[in-house]
């Protein structure tokens, strides 16, 4: 054992010991995005000499009216998203948590989607939402709603359409994120409050959230910079289309880069992409830490 | 707690260090494979009959040739295909033998030298040029120099189920209004008149670029040269064309919610009467499609008062095969492209196994063929070449090409025409500066 302490007392030893870490994590993520920076500062097409054009590319980019109503419709999907996932998530949480029989089975229901990779689910909203044979169309003509019925990935709904796919994608994640946060709270403080006379949404809003709220952060966090590189769905179902209705600034690097061969202001949008999660990372991790400390 | 500091810089430090070192070498270093090995590149997937044509030609031409060289195929389908060419190329590490596109999509790879022009060898060899059809080579010249072989040609016809049309008493419209009058009936009888997948810009844009040609064949030639001419009236009155079809209920509902399978899906359920598609799917149309027996095919309608023919064909070709100009044996590769064009490839596989149209000159025995496939031959002979045209996305490339598709994509969902175009001239104006 005190060999053992020696050893990490030692600074080289500690040096050595997370230098293979350290390597790794190196190269797979911190020089990629240096090096994506460096080459929003080029115009290049992949193919002929690379020529230097400073912040050119980011100008160019602030001045495309498709890259701005792409920043859009990421919010708009990020507001969605958080509406849907943390409410509804925070909803079955609060359901499952007090029912004792069957549990385990709509725990695993809900989390299912989770499991399927998103390509398979993209296809799956893709018929989900047809015209002709799409199941939401068949069921509201079924009960007669037929003047419900409408184009779903049309310009006017595409952006509700993929974030409710997102949600069920994903609601079940955070439920279980929301379940074991609320199993953790001591009886004691539930118990409490009960004496007191908390009761329903009281009980919820006053004893649970505040309660939960550490776990409720991380779950924001993920759901925010989820969508802030919102992709796969949004190419699967859409393409970015119809008339760039659902282009997200995922869809919006990809197709710049890799479908119109402007690889430097492909790296510029990514560049942008990426400083704005950090920045919203680190404002909801500061700004939520400091309510926590309030409680 | 400083030295620690210090640990942690002295690690940073040697990891960058390594890192320069690494990357430096990276770039230097080209992973190669044994010299008498020549690699091909291509997006064909296992259900493509292509995948056989160059499978057994692989096949004979490593038992056969006087090079000594293998030849191994690796294939990626689909997107994946154009990401990994590009990032091939970026590292200047591209195959000896690929797959390629034609005209404004080839154009950016020849500019920057990456391409081998095959002119020099095929001008040698008199006798393997002649086998191709007349004009197949216009779009992959540049400068005067072929840069690239095409396997299939291909076109766009409107195919129509002619049960349908018999049962309506209607009959291939030779013009605008007598296609107005079909797509009137049509709808009368709650038929789709033209099956449409509208996820996909490509697909509209062709009907546009039909309607443009119909209007004035020359439209396509200026905005070749002049960025400004895409405001020209033959393209504003397309837009309004195409709005006038959306207007008449030509299309499905939903269609933006349609891709190329559910909407083919329409005709094959004899749902909709007409498909607007290339001479691609006509193998598929009259093997595979449950209305196979009624599918017929027709020219797209000349307009009145335009100038624009109805032999003017929305025509191209596809399958194009390159040489980089990295290759490690040219002579060898070239031999493998000439392989390729012998009959037993273009004839018995490509055209009468496969139902493609060969680049190279063939005549597919009638009994092997199809009736739609002889149809199409049939329609595809009158072609006049010198006002035929071909998808604009090819000829213009990624930025101008892609451009005209999402203006015709958002014309259909609306947007004023004289607006849209003005929004493609600005966007061609900018990228011809280059």
């Amino acid at each position: 054992m005190k060999k053992l302490e020696r050893a990490f007392g030692n600074k080289l030893a500690i040096a050595i010991f997370i230098a293979p870490a350290l390597i790794l994590f190196t190269f797979v993520i911190p020089l990629p995005i240096l090096h994506s920076f460096y080459m929003s500062l080029f115009k290049w097409d992949m193919l002929s000499t690379m020529t230097y054009v400073g912040f050119e590319n980011y100008k160019e980019l602030f001045s495309d009216g498709i890259f701005l109503s792409s920043i859009w419709h990421t919010i708009e999907i990020t507001v969605l998203s958080l509406i849907f996932q943390v409410t509804l998530g925070l909803f079955l949480a609060l359901c499952i948590v007090n029912i004792t029989k069957g549990r385990k089975y709509f725990q695993n229901a809900f989390f299912i989607p989770n499991i399927l990779s998103s390509a398979v689910i993209g296809i799956l909203w893709f018929f989900v939402y047809n015209y002709d044979f799409g199941l939401i169309n068949s069921i509201l003509k079924s009960v007669g709603l037929d003047s419900l019925q409408q184009e779903w990935l049309s310009q006017k709904y595409v952006i509700l359409a993929l974030s409710i796919t997102t949600c069920w994608q994903w609601v079940g994640y955070h439920m279980i994120l929301y379940i074991a946060a609320i199993s953790g709270i001591p009886q004691d403080i539930i118990e409490a409050a009960i004496v007191d006379g908390a009761q329903g949404l009281k009980m919820v809003t006053k004893i649970i959230i505040p309660q939960i709220r550490p776990v409720l952060r991380v779950s924001i966090v993920l759901i925010i910079t989820g969508s802030l590189k919102y992709f796969d769905m949004a190419w699967i179902m859409t393409e970015g289309g119809p008339d760039f209705a659902s282009e997200t600034i995922a869809t919006y690097i990809y197709r710049t880069a890799f479908n119109k061969l402007q690889y430097g202001l492909g790296s510029a949008a990514s560049t942008f992409l990426f400083a704005v999660s950090i920045l919203i990372t680190v404002l909801i991790n500061k700004f939520a830490a400091k309510r926590e400390e309030m409680y | 707690m400083k030295k620690w500091l210090k640990v942690v810089a002295l690690a940073i430090l040697v990891v960058f260090s390594i890192s320069v070192v690494l990357v430096g070498q990276m770039g230097e270093k080209k992973v190669q494979g044994a010299t008498n090995e020549l690699t091909f590149w291509s997006w064909v997937s296992d259900s493509d009959t292509i995948k056989q044509v160059y499978e057994q030609a692989i096949k004979e031409f490593n038992s056969t040739n006087k090079y000594g060289v293998k030849i191994k195929a690796v294939y990626t389908p689909g997107e994946q295909y154009k990401t990994k060419l590009q990032t091939a190329m970026a590292a200047n590490n591209p195959p000896d033998i690929l797959n390629m596109w034609a005209a404004g999509k080839m154009k950016p790879y020849v500019d920057a030298n990456r391409l081998y022009s095959i002119s020099d060898i095929m001008n040698k060899d008199s006798q393997w040029k002649s086998r191709y059809v007349d004009g197949v080579f216009d779009l992959t010249t540049f400068n005067g120099k072929i840069y690239g072989i095409p396997q299939i040609r291909v076109a766009t016809v409107i195919y129509y189920n002619k049960q349908i049309f018999a049962k309506y008493k209607l009959t291939p419209p030779k013009t605008w209004s007598e296609l107005v009058n079909v797509i009137k009936v049509l709808t009368k009888n709650n038929v789709i008149p033209f099956a449409l997948d509208a996820r996909d810009p490509w697909i509209l844009a062709m009907y546009a670029e039909y309607i443009a040609n119909r209007i004035d064949p020359d439209a396509y030639r200026k905005v070749q040269k002049d960025p400004n001419a895409w405001t020209d009236k033959a393209f504003i009155e397309t837009g309004k064309k195409i709005q006038e079809l959306v207007k008449l209920g030509a299309f499905p509902k939903g269609a933006t919610s349609l891709d190329y399978v559910a909407a083919r899906n329409l005709f094959d359920q004899g749902k909709a009467a007409m498909y607007v598609m290339g001479i691609w799917d006509v193998g598929y149309l009259s093997t595979q499609s449950p209305v196979k027996k009624y599918v017929g095919a027709f020219k797209w309608p000349a307009l009145e008062g335009g100038k624009g023919n109805v032999n003017n064909f929305l025509a191209g070709i596809e399958q194009v095969i390159a040489i980089s100009s990295n290759c490690k044996n040219k002579q060898a590769a070239a031999a493998w492209l000439k392989l390729l064009s012998e009959q037993r490839y273009a004839k018995d596989l490509l055209a009468e196994k496969a139902g493609y149209f060969p680049t190279v000159k063939v005549n597919p025995d009638p009994k092997k063929v199809t009736g739609l496939y002889l149809e199409v031959l049939n329609l595809l002979k009158d072609q006049n070449t010198k006002d035929s045209f071909t998808y604009y996305d090819v000829m213009f490339g990624p930025i101008i090409g892609d451009g005209f598709n999402n203006t015709i994509q958002s014309i259909y969902l609306g947007k004023d025409p004289v607006e849209a175009f003005k929004k493609l001239a600005e966007i061609a104006k900018k990228e011809m500066k280059k």
